[in-house]
């Protein structure tokens, strides 16, 4: 157990604290959190995800809903983040929220790129059953200094990301983050890498739970993490993908 | 050949290297069939 217990992610949703908070203020009362329960309560996220993914994907006229998705799954993850305890409730919206905007941008890219967002559908799924089997096997341990570089590499990316934002609105930006160059797409390699690696977090967090008895409610949580971490690996192979497309 | 393949290899080889791992982690745990214990002298 404490091996876990000076967790550090980068995941805003799973924090070191935030199962200290999770059990100081009630104790379970329909159980504790299992792994076999976060992984039921992943796959059906999944499907519904993947459901309300289909409604943006197959009719280009309801755009407007992929850009509500996107706005109502902010909200949705911020809810969450704040109030673990209505989990049960705010991530199933979530998924859905967030399929629809995945939905959405997928079908851009498909257009631009025919063939572009199966690749990176599979690829992303890859990449999970990968980076298990590796956790599962001991090859990638989630040391302290692992956390450590995953954290502080995500926080930079973040901060390049909230750099390129605010340029955004002055009529620029960081050129490496869209570039199809190299720089451009070792850039985009090097951020898919850390998205990756933030995986093996997420499943040092699910275990961590389920080994100190976390309450159940915090089986939708580690979902939720594990959701956002998957969504974020997706949309970064999406655009290395397109990047790659577009020199050929 | 396809760039998609380059992105696949790493996939690929470290799930290859993970099973190899997995196989042999349980190879180095299992307990033998037989033990075979030394016996003194006197015994």
């Amino acid at each position: 157990m404490s091996r876990h217990l000076s967790m550090r992610t980068a995941n805003p949703a799973l924090q070191s604290d935030t199962f200290r908070k999770s059990m100081s203020g009630s104790i379970a009362s329909d159980g504790t959190m299992t792994i076999n329960g976060v992984v039921n309560k992943t796959g059906l996220s999944l499907l519904l995800l993947i459901i309300s993914a289909s409604i943006t994907w197959s009719n280009p006229a309801l755009s407007w809903l992929g850009m509500v998705g996107t706005f109502a799954g902010l909200i949705l993850a911020v809810v969450t983040i704040f109030k673990p305890t209505i989990s049960h409730l705010t991530v199933p919206a979530y998924a859905i929220m967030q399929g629809l905007f995945l939905g959405l941008i997928s079908r851009v890219f498909e257009n631009q790129y025919p063939g572009i967002a199966v690749q990176a559908i599979f690829l992303t799924f890859g990449t999970l059953g990968s980076l298990l089997l590796a956790y599962m096997s001991g090859l990638i341990k989630a040391t302290e200094n692992f956390k450590l570089g995953i954290f502080a590499a995500t926080g930079a990316i973040g901060v390049l990301y909230l750099i390129n934002f605010i340029m955004s609105f002055f009529g620029t930006g960081i050129g490496v983050i869209h570039s199809n160059s190299t720089m451009g797409i070792v850039f985009s390699i090097g951020v898919v890498v850390i998205a990756a690696l933030n995986l093996v977090l997420d499943f040092d967090f699910i275990e961590e739970g389920a080994e100190i008895g976390a309450p159940k409610y915090m089986e939708w949580y580690a979902t939720f993490g594990l959701l956002v971490t998957l969504i974020w690996l997706y949309i970064e192979i999406l655009r290395l993908l397109s990047k790659l497309n577009s020199r050929r | 050949m396809d760039f998609v393949f380059y992105l696949w290899l790493p996939l690929i080889l470290l799930a290859l290297a993970s099973i190899y791992k997995l196989l042999n982690k349980n190879k180095d745990s299992s307990k033998p069939w037989i033990r075979i214990e030394e016996v003194k002298d006197n015994e």
